[in-house]
């Protein structure tokens, strides 16, 4: 019994004596909050009461100054514990102008955009990620499309929007981030004039770094830290442009989804 | 063994009781759009082509009946290889920056143009949005006085392409509108019903004539005022069949080829029988209204090879001989019913007088003059009169020209004694050849003498 005492004791010296993370985790779990405490329970109730408990817990409750503010405690905790994430429903993207689909419309492309707002009260962010149903994305049927857009470097957005060449139609996008400082690095361009796309350390300019859709998600937007409760308005804006490709008429689509994640 | 499971399990057990977790799954949230392109197919060609998608639904200019019905068989044609012609080239209106030009192809064609000042073709490029069979464009934002290339290229709807060879064109040049300076000491002097004018033409190389109008109120103020009494490129004129003791006012405006007009010298005389001339009554003097009133020398500015000068010293202002002088007064900074502003120079006693006269831009009163060529100090005056003659305000001040100094070098001064230097090097040079087949001789004479 002593020898158990022993173990009893070492444990909690062990654990008390842990450093203090704002959140452990793994490849597959975090844990969000954790308390060192003597007991207590989640679920004790009566037909008009329901009581969740907390007991050998030191120094609880919340306490703030002008600059911060302390919930010490579990169940301080447990109103922030629960993660959630939203993501809201843009309409539909008519773009800009329609194409004539004989001549094109080189030099002059068709805009559009899409914000969807994300939010979330992750304490590590999310991630906002982007494919297309189809590749090609854009399509009226099997044989008449716009082909996905072809950056002059295979994997590094286009600083400017280059035309398709002659014979060609195509469809590209680029973001905008409500906090620039969330844009992943394939957005961002270095400081300067035609300063090249996917630079570490880089800006985040308006119209500039176009990229292809894909089939599979394409990570364009991670953020650190939780949204305030209006979120975060994240634009995608999308160009299409016809270098007198025959287009037959309809209207063509990209069925685009966009994923937001918390990290 | 017993002894591990029971630590085991406390662990557990402890582990349970103490730390009370809550793990976090990673969430997502996710939406679909759909992105919308319409396509129309219609090119207003005037043509309907139903092999392009146009129809008399979608296309109801090119197709105004019911879409055509496909040809028997459904075979189709052989495919057009043909590139279009491109006939008719017409450069139309050039201006001082523009140049429309018209051409035709012989099967509807989609057609660039490029230009540039090189064959490079580097100022520019424009591209129809359908296809036509007459074509028609205008090149806008160009240089004056400068000579364009450019090429068209068209290409048909089954993309055969053709091109024109280097075409150019000259845009215009901009048409002169600066005036002949004025004429120079010009001069009245009064005889028996008669005056006599004298001048001197001013040297502008485009200056073409001197029309001279007379009036007996006041100076004319526009070559279209007044009576005329000479228009030619002489230097003198001879006034007859004039009233004596009546006083003529004569402005000389020298005009170009062009036909810019100069603001005007003036010149007043009293035709008179007998010795004495009449005495003048010099214009009365009433008190200007504020805005005149403030005018001061400093608000005329002098321009002289397009450079503003300043003035030196007070009321003194420092010029070249020989190059035209230009005296202008802000158009803002005088009342519009004013009507005539004058500048006298005073010469050797004396005076010649130029109106300022409103530019078309109605900017400036301007007028142009040759400053005397004598080096010195000259007395200037300015008189702003109002409608009635009635002189408003008088300033004073004083024009020193001098002479430009000539960037003459001083003439090294080896260069005065070149002839004498080249003769006394050809000496020297004498006397070397002279010593040294003297010195040669000698040699040959003491060989000589050992040998024998």
């Amino acid at each position: 019994m002593r020898k158990n005492l022993t173990i009893i004791v070492i444990f909690s010296l062990v654990i008390s004596s842990g450093p203090v993370l704002a959140f452990m985790s793994s490849s597959n779990y975090r844990i969000q909050s954790d308390s060192i405490n003597v007991g207590g329970l989640d679920e004790q109730s009566s037909a008009n009461y329901k009581m969740k408990d907390t007991i050998g817990e030191i120094a609880t409750d919340e306490s703030q100054s002008s600059s911060y503010k302390l919930k010490a405690g579990y169940r301080q905790m447990e109103e922030e514990a629960a993660v959630s994430i939203s993501i809201s429903s843009p309409a539909d993207v008519n773009m800009s102008d329609a194409i004539p689909g004989i001549t094109g419309n080189s030099g002059n492309p068709r805009t559009g955009s899409a914000t969807w707002q994300v939010t979330t009260n992750n304490t590590a962010g999310f991630k906002l990620e982007l494919k297309s149903s189809d590749e090609p994305s854009m399509e009226l049927d099997a044989t008449n499309n716009f082909s996905d857009y072809t950056p002059a470097a295979p994997g590094t957005p286009d600083y400017n929007w280059i035309s398709p060449a002659s014979g060609d139609a195509e469809l590209g996008f680029t973001i905008e981030p409500e906090t620039v400082a969330d844009t992943v690095q394939l957005f961002l361009n270095a400081a300067g004039p035609a300063a090249p796309c996917n630079s570490a350390g880089g800006i985040q300019t308006a119209d500039k770094c176009w990229y292809n859709m894909a089939s599979a998600n394409l990570e364009v937007i991670n953020r650190g830290t939780a949204t305030g409760a209006g979120g975060e308005d994240e634009v995608v804006k999308f160009q299409t442009e016809s270098n007198a490709k025959f287009l037959q008429e309809g209207n063509y689509t990209a069925t685009i989804t966009a994923t937001a994640t918390t990290n | 063994m017993t002894f591990k499971f029971w630590n085991l399990s406390l662990i557990i057990i402890l582990a349970v009781l103490f730390i009370q977790i809550s793990p976090v799954f990673a969430v997502s949230a996710s939406d679909q759009i759909n992105v919308v392109q319409q396509v129309l197919n219609c090119n207003n060609n005037g043509i309907c082509e139903p092999a392009l998608g146009e129809s008399s639904t979608n296309c109801p200019l090119d197709c105004p009946g019911p879409p055509p019905l496909p040809a028997p068989g459904g075979g189709g044609g052989s495919r057009d290889t043909i590139p279009p012609t491109i006939y008719n080239l017409f450069i139309g209106k050039i201006t001082l920056n523009s140049a429309e030009m018209s051409w035709k192809t012989n099967e509807t064609a989609l057609c660039q143009i490029f230009w540039g000042k090189t064959q490079e073709y580097k100022e520019g490029s424009t591209s129809e949005t359908n296809f036509y069979l007459e074509h028609s464009t205008e090149l806008i934002g160009l240089s004056s006085e400068t000579i364009y290339h450019f090429k068209i290229v068209c290409r048909d709807p089954s993309k055969n392409e053709s091109e024109t060879t280097d075409q150019k064109f000259f845009t215009l040049t901009p048409p002169n509108l600066i005036p002949p300076a004025n004429i120079q000491n010009f001069e009245a002097t009064p005889g028996d019903s008669q005056i006599r004018l004298v001048w001197q033409n001013p040297p502008d190389i485009d200056f073409k004539g001197v029309k001279i109008v007379r009036s007996e109120n006041f100076y004319p103020q526009s070559p279209w005022e007044g009576t005329p009494v000479y228009n030619d490129k002489g230097t003198s004129f001879l006034d007859t069949g004039l009233k004596n003791n009546v006083t003529y006012y004569y402005t000389a405006f020298a005009y170009d080829k062009a036909g810019n007009y100069s603001s005007g010298a003036v010149v007043s005389a009293t035709p008179f029988k007998g010795a004495i001339p009449p005495t003048i009554s010099p214009s009365p003097v009433v008190s200007p209204p504020p805005e005149i009133e403030k005018i001061k020398l400093e608000d005329f500015d002098f321009y002289q090879e397009g450079k503003k000068l300043f003035l030196a010293e007070e009321s003194k202002i420092k010029f070249k001989t020989e190059e035209p002088l230009t005296i202008s007064l802000d158009y803002g900074k005088v009342p519009e019913v004013l009507k005539t502003i004058m500048i006298t120079l005073e010469k050797q006693g004396k005076f010649f007088s130029f109106l300022l006269r409103i530019n078309p831009e109605k900017t400036a009163y301007l007028a142009t003059i040759m400053p005397p060529e004598e080096i010195g100090d000259y007395p200037l005056t300015i008189n702003v009169f109002d409608y009635k003659n009635q002189t408003l305000k008088k300033i004073t001040g004083q024009l020193e020209v001098f002479k430009a100094q000539s960037q003459i070098k001083p003439i090294p001064w080896y260069q005065k004694y070149r002839t004498y230097i080249y003769i006394l090097l050809v000496l020297i040079l004498l006397l070397l050849i002279a010593y040294y087949l003297k010195r040669k001789l000698e040699e040959k004479n003491q060989k000589e003498k050992i040998r024998k």
